[in-house]
This record gives C-alpha cells, sequence and structure tokens, in this order.
C-alpha cells in the first residue's frame, strides 16, 4: 500500500489526534463529575433523586452515541470561536454530548464501586458518630476509589475509541481527519489504516500506564 | 445538597437558553458583506476536485474548483473572502441562519432547494461518468451491461436519481460519501459508480485499477450553481454578473483543469 501521502497530509492527522487526546480528557473529566453526582443521588434515600438517577442513566445507556450526538448538536447551538484552531461551535456540544453519554457509565463504576465497600464499614462509622456524609468521605469513599479507578481507566480507553463517532458533526477528530485525506487524495483505503495504528497507540499506552498504576496501588495495601 | 443541585441546574439552563438567543439583527446580506468588508462563504470541503484540503506551505487550506470561483467573486466585490468548512447537509441552514453570506459547494439547485434560498446562474455543467473496474472495462459497456448488478451513487444527489431512472434493471446502492463508494467499487461490493467526471477523472488518475467506463448517461437538469438567502435579489444579480464574465474568459474550465492537475499523486 502507498502511504506517501503522508508526507503532505501528516499534519491533518497530528492535529486529529491531539484534538481527539482534549475530547478524551474533557469528557472523562465532565463524565466525572456528571457520574459522581448521579451515583450519589443513585444510592441516596430521596426517592426523587433516585428516580431522576435511574431514568437518567437507563435512558442513556439504551440509545446509541450516535444519536444522542446528532440531537444534542443540532438542538445546542453556540457562537463560533475557534481556540487552538479547534471550531468551539462543533467541539463544545461535542463533548456535552459525549460527557453526558460517559456519565451514565462512569455513573455506575461509581455506584458499584462504592456498594462493594462492606456494608458494616458505614455502621461501624455511624456507631462511632460520624453522620452519613461524614463516614461517606471520610470512610467509604476512599476505599471506594480504590475500587473506581481501574474501571475508569478503561472508560477513557472506550471514550478514545468512541469519539470517532464525532465526525459525523464534522468536528476534526481522527476519524474526521481521515475522511479529509481520503477525499482529497482520491484513495479511500490507506488513511483508514494510519488512523487505526494512531488509535492503537493512543490506547495501548493508556492501558501500559493504566496497568502500572494499578500494581502500584496494589502493593500499597 | 438538594439547593446546590437545584443551583447548578438553573444555571445549567440559564447558560443554554442564553446561547441558543445569540442570533443577528435583520439586514440584507449584501449590507452585511459590505459592513464587515469580507464575503463568508460556506462549503463541504470533502469533494475533490470541487473543494477540498490541502497543505501549501504547511498551512491546512482548502481549494478547488468552486474556491477559485468565489475567490474571483469576492474580488470583484472588493471585499475579503473568509471559507467556513461544515458537513453539506448544515449548508442551507446556516445560509438561513446568516452564518454564512453565500454557499457554493457543486450544489445542484433543485427544486426543493429552490423553495428554501435562492440561487444564482449555473456556473458548470459536469458530465457524469460511470466509473467501474479496470479489469471490467470490456464488459461494461453500454447501460445494458449493468443489468441486476449493484450500482451506486452518492445519497440525495442528481446521480442518485440518474441511477434511479436510467437504470432500473441494476440495484442502486446510496452512501453518504463517494469515498466509501469508491472503496465499495474497488472490493467487490458494488459494480459501478455514477459520479460526476471531473470526480471520477480524479479516481480514475489516481488508481490504477479504476476505469472510466464507455456508458453515457443523459443529462438531468444538473449543474452547479451558488445559493443565497432569499431575498437578495441584488447579491445574486452582482454574483451573476462575475460569473458571466468568468464564463466570457472560459476562466471556469481553467479551474477545473487546473483543480484536476493539482491531484496529489506522486
Amino acid at each position: 500500500m502507498d502511504f506517501s501521502f503522508l508526507k503532505d497530509y501528516s499534519p491533518y492527522f497530528i492535529n486529529g489526534t491531539i484534538s481527539t487526546i482534549v475530547i478524551a480528557i474533557l469528557t472523562v473529566f465532565l463524565g466525572v463529575i456528571i457520574g459522581t453526582i448521579l451515583a450519589l443521588m443513585k444510592i441516596s434515600n430521596k426517592r426523587i433523586a433516585k428516580a431522576i438517577a435511574s431514568a437518567y442513566i437507563e435512558f442513556i445507556r439504551g440509545t446509541p452515541l450516535l444519536v444522542q450526538i446528532s440531537i444534542i448538536y443540532y438542538s445546542i447551538s453556540f457562537p463560533k470561536f475557534t481556540i487552538l484552531d479547534i471550531e468551539m461551535n462543533r467541539f463544545i456540544p461535542g463533548v456535552i454530548a459525549m460527557a453526558i453519554n460517559s456519565g451514565a457509565y462512569v455513573a455506575e463504576i461509581i455506584r458499584a464501586g462504592i456498594q462493594a465497600v462492606d456494608k458494616g464499614q458505614m455502621e461501624a462509622a455511624r456507631s462511632i458518630g460520624f453522620n452519613s456524609i461524614q463516614a461517606m468521605r471520610y470512610i467509604i469513599l476512599p476505599q471506594a476509589i480504590r475500587n473506581i479507578l481501574p474501571a475508569l481507566g478503561n472508560e477513557f480507553v472506550v471514550v478514545i475509541k468512541e469519539s470517532s463517532v464525532l465526525s459525523v458533526i464534522g468536528i476534526v477528530e481522527l476519524m474526521r481527519s481521515a475522511d479529509i485525506v481520503k477525499a482529497a487524495i482520491y484513495k479511500p483505503f490507506a488513511p483508514l489504516i494510519v488512523v487505526a495504528v494512531i488509535y492503537f497507540i493512543l490506547t495501548f499506552t493508556l492501558t501500559r500506564v493504566l496497568g502500572f498504576a494499578e500494581r502500584r496501588m496494589r502493593t500499597s495495601d | 445538597m438538594n439547593g446546590i443541585l437545584k443551583k447548578i441546574l438553573c444555571a445549567s439552563m440559564a447558560a443554554v437558553i442564553g446561547l441558543s438567543l445569540v442570533s443577528c439583527g435583520k439586514t440584507s446580506t449584501m449590507e452585511r458583506i459590505e459592513k464587515s468588508g469580507k464575503l463568508v462563504v460556506g462549503t463541504s470541503a470533502d469533494y475533490a476536485p470541487y473543494e477540498y484540503h490541502t497543505m501549501i506551505d504547511g498551512k491546512d487550506t482548502i481549494i478547488g474548483i468552486d474556491i477559485s470561483i468565489v475567490n474571483e467573486i469576492a474580488k470583484d466585490l472588493g471585499v475579503q473572502l473568509e471559507i467556513v468548512d461544515m458537513s453539506f447537509d448544515g449548508l442551507l441552514a446556516a445560509l438561513n441562519s446568516d452564518n454564512v453570506d453565500i454557499v457554493i459547494a457543486g450544489m445542484n439547485p433543485d427544486e426543493d432547494r429552490r423553495k428554501a434560498v435562492d440561487f444564482s446562474k449555473i456556473y458548470y455543467e459536469a458530465k457524469q461518468g460511470v466509473l467501474i473496474r479496470a479489469e471490467d472495462k470490456d464488459k461494461i459497456k453500454t447501460i445494458e451491461d449493468l443489468k441486476g448488478k449493484n450500482v451506486g451513487a452518492q445519497l440525495g444527489t442528481t446521480q442518485e436519481s440518474i441511477a434511479k431512472k436510467q437504470m432500473e434493471n441494476s440495484t442502486l446502492v446510496s452512501l453518504g460519501k463517494i469515498p466509501d463508494l469508491v472503496m465499495e467499487l474497488k472490493n467487490n461490493k458494488i459494480d459501478a459508480l455514477v459520479v460526476e467526471l471531473p470526480v471520477a477523472n480524479g479516481y480514475v488518475k489516481n488508481n490504477s485499477d479504476l476505469a472510466l467506463s464507455e456508458i453515457t448517461v443523459e443529462e438531468e437538469s444538473g449543474g452547479s450553481a451558488i445559493a443565497v438567502k432569499k431575498g437578495n435579489a441584488d447579491l445574486v444579480a452582482l454574483i451573476d454578473k462575475s460569473l458571466d464574465r468568468l464564463m466570457e474568459e472560459g476562466a471556469i474550465e481553467k479551474f477545473v483543469q487546473e483543480a484536476n492537475e493539482k491531484n496529489v499523486t506522486k
């Protein structure tokens, strides 16, 4: 296969890689905030909060990301400005859609992590005079985080891969870079191989880093 | 807890409502162009050779036949040119919401589109070509040869209706993007592909396994025109004047040739 187009078109792939990484970081960051709020709502005793969180999680997990992105992109209109050559009027709705989606999955990761901590821990904390928020904050969450972090790392990998869907709304991430180059060089196949390799390098590096962090955490037991 | 949640919710609602209210006052497009000193052109730069991205001196640039044309129009109007790249199906919406002043994207001014926006005169009538695999060059020579075979065309285009009406014995495969259709052709998933001739030529030049079939298809009311928001007759007249000049000078044919020569095969 002929990859000579890389000489002229590599900047597209580089830009695409950068914006894919930025999208993934922002999505995971916002997703953790949304997910934490939802998880706390879901395990709380308030029935309304519980119902809202469950409905959100079920709905988001039960509909395709592609549909969610299209709905959010066409219903939010954003003013046009650019930062670092990235068009924010596309970028921001795209990231919001990804975060809304990721938040539902993160919520379940966090909820499972919290509920995996033994019930006795909460009872013990309450019996020595903590109220439930204090018990959560000082006793349960520090233990839960150890369960949560590895799964959160996987969510990061998933987000990197799924952000390729954002190409449908014209965000110049990796997949859209491939589309642009495919059209410009009249050769539709080779650019796909290039982005596949880049995606793989990104996710493989990340899994390695996560594995290392996990081992470190285990030794600190 | 509940108080904080409510505040967050209120704030984000306010932000969303505030942002969606961003819109301009009612001025004509011509006034806006004169005031800002630039012509904002909407296009979908994934349609070589009409408009596509390339690197010029290390800078991402959109070039192509259409871009050369609007360049001349901006020159005639005495303003600067700004190009906005977006997806093809969002172009007319952007025009009507005043995000762009004009739209040029190899667009056919069909009935439905004429209801939504005004068009300049047709500046280029592309002929249609039928792209096939080189190995089939002797096998597929007439429309009859396509009987029972799969024929591809881009979704929602003139080519699609040509394939539907003139090749009724074959199965139509419609996809959104030309490069994907070319891939289908290369991988034996379709046997022919109806595209505009300049696009077909680009692919034949860059892919030794593709060829242009001898099949000729009858022209629908094809051709490309520039779209302008309804009620801007003054701007349409100025654009038509520029187009007349370019056509008289034979400049558009020259742009087509230039774009075809710039294909990146090295």
